[in-house]
């Protein structure tokens, strides 16, 4: 995962066509890892984390 | 049932320190501290009850069973943060931490004394040693901190966190049934790794909190490390940098946490343990109002 991610910020064209499901992106071996991922880059879990202090 | 719930919990548990905590001072601080709890809520024995309930149960001796379950984890919180020595806001820490050691050790034997009292508990009270020796064994892989990859970390939080909450769950169903339910267990190791990341996530971007002192590695770190992102962080973790010396650097910090990926990396793992919690709760066959009671209380939504 951690690599993927890295992979997501380096290429940050590849999240808005992710998002747009233009792409499958992934290859996870769970469904639930995408739909995880889905969630985070549409800003759906920030809400809980504190800002830096 | 749910709307006189922290009185029932709070009356039972001020009853049990009357008898037990003859000590005035120690009786005092204890009692100070179950108010303090009961303006945060009893997550822990509110899931006691609602597992009880949600699985049939009517034994009187739910509140009883609640009040242990609150007294342990109470107990779970001082060690905690004694072992931190992060905590500034709490009833216990303005006090000597030989007294907090002191009355974390009274918490803890109350809690396993009223639970072996509860004569309809049986094979809960398994549930209740077995969970809660997973969780000191889980705190103590934490302390230790030699965690290198996502797995182990994942790992130590289901056992740190996750043993706590499947414990409270697990008595409460066990009172109910006198059965074990592995799913019961499942959803709660999920939504306690969730939680722990969370909580680290929250204590990652407070630069004066023990993680970063102690040099925990919590899964941005991991990711910062796995990808060779940040040197000054990097350095930090290898030893060749001071606290001091990072703090000198502390206004990059955010930037690497944010930029480089590592907290939207950690914030992936936490939403994907949150949807499995969610999965295994949501296909229990039980009424709705009780699964989204636990829903909001474990905020798995």
């Amino acid at each position: 995962m951690s690599k993927i991610i890295q992979y997501l910020i380096q290429n940050p064209n590849l999240i808005a066509l992710f998002l747009e499901e233009k792409i499958c992106l992934l290859n996870f071996k769970e469904e639930v890892d995408n739909k995880a991922l889905y969630e985070v880059l549409n800003g759906k879990i920030m809400s809980n984390i504190k800002y830096w202090k | 049932m749910l709307l006189d719930y922290k009185v029932k919990i709070k009356e039972c548990m001020l009853q049990k320190i009357e008898l037990d905590f003859f000590q005035a001072d120690l009786k005092e601080i204890a009692i100070q501290i179950i108010m303090h709890k009961n303006k945060e809520g009893f997550l822990f024995g509110e899931l006691t009850l609602l597992h009880h309930e949600m699985f049939g149960g009517t034994s009187v001796e739910v509140y009883k069973t609640a009040a242990a379950v609150e007294f342990l984890v109470l107990s779970f919180d001082l060690f905690d943060d004694l072992q931190d020595g992060d905590s500034f806001d709490t009833p216990w820490s303005m006090l000597d931490p030989a007294l907090t050691l002191n009355l974390a050790l009274g918490l803890f034997s109350l809690s396993t004394k009223i639970i072996n009292e509860i004569q309809s508990l049986k094979n809960g009270i398994n549930y209740f040693n077995r969970f809660n020796l997973k969780a000191i064994n889980g705190q103590h892989s934490d302390l230790l901190n030699r965690i290198e990859t996502e797995q182990q970390y994942i790992d130590i939080a289901a056992q740190k966190s996750g043993s706590l909450l499947a414990m409270a769950s697990l008595v409460g169903t066990g009172l109910a049934t006198n059965n074990y339910h592995d799913i019961v267990k499942n959803y709660c190791i999920q939504f306690g790794i969730a939680e722990q990341i969370k909580n680290d996530l929250n204590d990652i971007l407070t630069f004066e909190k023990s993680d970063w002192m102690s040099r925990k590695k919590s899964l941005p770190i991991l990711y910062l490390i796995e990808n060779n992102i940040g040197p000054a962080i990097l350095d930090y973790y290898k030893g060749q940098l001071t606290y001091d010396e990072l703090r000198m650097k502390k206004a990059e910090l955010k930037g690497i946490l944010f930029d480089s990926g590592s907290m939207m990396y950690a914030q992936v793992i936490l939403r994907k343990h949150q949807l499995l919690a969610a999965e295994q709760l949501n296909s229990l066959p039980f009424d709705s109002k009780y699964k989204e009671r636990i829903s909001y209380l474990l905020n798995i939504n």
